[in-house]
């Protein structure tokens, strides 16, 4: 996956789990100006992403994600 | 010494003076370290030493755990920070109270009981989670630069966070001592605001309304009693640690440091979980950050049940550092119980939101029913021991619903109406120095109206209510 569509599948769990459909973020939105992105929705999140893209994330690997560009680097990462 | 204090004035103005006479930041550092440890010193010279000691073996558990390159290894130097500083928490706020006998073990190590007894007033639960953020940020590689002792120190002992938050982390205070200070009059009116506002909801708000709760929270009253009591109270507790929140906040930004914003017209919230981002945010985000998001990541296969228990576990743990009273944990439970709902009903929510999400009724209503379950929490948070909310809810099974004692219902009133003009001033704007971009007239007739208020209502004795914890 490019990096392009790393980020539209993205935008697409998020539209679906965060029940926002006007959604839309770029590499540089940081997660805490994405307004329903709270701790109760970040796991659903988190659960959503390792099963679209395949891959697991480390418990405290997260835990330094500021911004989207951020997490989508970990998913190309993990992605291989 | 007490931020509303003569002798607090005298001290804070004198080392404001010279803080901002000294022209470099090294040396404005130390300033501010030496004052600081001279205001610990003023509450207690045992507790100077305490500080300063767990401060250094912090930093050297710190150090280990940055220096480790396996995993194994930088476990092992998290756990023993973790275990020390709850070891810690727990054997000073908590064991006097379960083992009255490790007091004359205290006492053979050098510290007197009501030693031990005042340590608790005086922050020990707030500098201690302050003092794990520099491990559990170098563990969880949000802190990545070497951190000497002397601004660790500091960060711990910031003589204006010291006594009860707000709970800042490593990471936000310790670059703020690398970069220059430089005195600015905007930074020095902001500070100036935050301060009269703090004292204004503390002197004029919570030290007033709290006759009321007084007076109506007693047992056997009745259950519009209780509930106008709850009321108050939520006033009461809110205009007390916002105002010493934003009192410690001002004070800080007369220095040229930034300290995180603790309430955010909490009574605003929607829902729970907005609830908890509003209200006391440096405690909330730190159990979110170090306590709910790893225990939901680790339980996460579990899915929702997952979700459920960390909220139980985090919130538990809250009622837990609030106090040793089954209140606090009932407290917790309250909340964590209101949480679970909000997350099993998020399918509904979301049904009925589609339905009626442009219905001009259901925000208000939907903040109705939060500031109620809050106030719910408030019965066993207000209460000494569960024994008080079982006499206070006797007036229920007695059936006595609506006689009132006496008790003045215009503070109650005007009280309400000043908590919610703050609020909407705040949801207006979202800025604390909303008051800044008003126009003259107004502001004048802002400070006017605070002035007059601070000098009626000015009485120096009364502590804040978040000081027990």
């Amino acid at each position: 996956m490019t990096r392009g569509e790393l980020l539209t599948t993205l935008l697409e769990i998020s539209r679906d789990v965060l029940d926002e459909d006007d959604l839309t973020f770029t590499d540089e939105t940081l997660f805490e100006n994405i307004e329903e992105w709270d701790s109760l929705n970040h796991i659903h999140m988190v659960v959503r992403m390792e099963k679209v893209f395949g891959i697991r994330f480390d418990t405290s690997e997260l835990q330094s994600v500021v911004k989207v560009g951020d997490l989508l680097d970990i998913v190309a990462r993990l992605k291989g | 010494m007490q931020f509303l204090s003569f002798a607090f004035l005298a001290f804070g103005g004198m080392l404001l003076g010279l803080h901002w006479a000294i022209p470099h930041r090294r040396w404005q550092n130390f300033l501010l370290l030496a004052g600081s440890l001279a205001f610990v010193y003023s509450w207690s010279r045992q507790l100077c030493i305490l500080l300063v000691v767990s401060a250094a073996v912090e930093w050297i558990l710190a150090r280990r755990l940055k220096a480790a390159v396996e995993t194994s290894w930088r476990r092992l130097w998290l756990w023993i920070s973790i275990f020390l500083n709850l070891g810690f928490l727990a054997f000073f706020k908590y064991a006097h109270f379960f083992l009255p006998e490790l007091k004359g073990v205290a006492a053979s190590i050098g510290f007197r009981s009501q030693t031990l007894e005042l340590l608790v007033p005086v922050g020990l639960s707030f500098w201690t989670l302050q003092k794990m953020t520099l491990t559990l940020d170098i563990y969880f590689h949000r802190i990545k630069r070497k951190v000497g002792f002397f601004e660790f120190l500091l960060s711990i002992s910031f003589f204006p966070t010291l006594v009860s938050g707000p709970i800042e982390r490593m990471r936000n205070l310790l670059p703020q001592w690398k970069k220059p200070r430089v005195w600015s009059s905007q930074g020095f009116s902001e500070g100036i605001w935050l301060i009269a506002i703090g004292a204004f909801q503390k002197v004029v708000i919570a030290d007033n309304v709290a006759g009321c709760v007084d007076a109506l929270l007693k047992p056997g009253t009745s259950v519009l009693a209780i509930q106008l009591g709850l009321w108050a109270y939520a006033l009461q507790i809110f205009a007390d640690f916002s105002g010493y929140s934003d009192m410690a906040r001002g004070i800080a930004r007369l220095f040229g440091v930034n300290v995180i914003q603790n309430f955010q017209a909490p009574y605003a919230a929607s829902n729970l979980s907005d609830f908890w981002k509003r209200w006391h945010v440096a405690l909330s985000s730190w159990l979110n950050d170090y306590v709910f998001s790893p225990a939901s990541m680790s339980l996460r296969d579990l899915g929702t049940f997952g979700v459920v228990i960390a909220t139980w576990v985090t919130f538990l743990s809250s009622g837990l550092w609030h106090g040793t009273g089954w209140n606090f944990l009932v407290w917790g439970s309250v909340h964590a119980a209101g949480l679970t709902i909000y997350v099993l009903t998020k399918k509904t929510r979301k049904k009925y939101k589609k339905k009626w999400g442009n219905e001009v009724w259901l925000e208000p209503l939907m903040v109705a029913i939060t500031l109620e379950w809050v106030c719910l929490g408030y019965l066993f948070f207000h209460a000494a021991d569960l024994r008080e909310v079982g006499g206070l809810l006797s007036s229920v099974s007695g059936g006595h619903w609506f006689g009132l004692p006496d008790f003045d219902a215009r503070i109650l009133v005007l009280s309400g109406l000043a908590i919610f003009a703050l609020h909407w001033a705040y949801l207006k704007s979202h800025d604390p120095f909303w008051i800044f971009t008003q126009r003259v007239a107004i502001r004048t007739a802002v400070y006017l109206v605070l002035g007059l208020l601070l000098l009626r209502f000015y009485a120096p004795a009364e502590s804040f209510l978040y000081f027990q914890f």
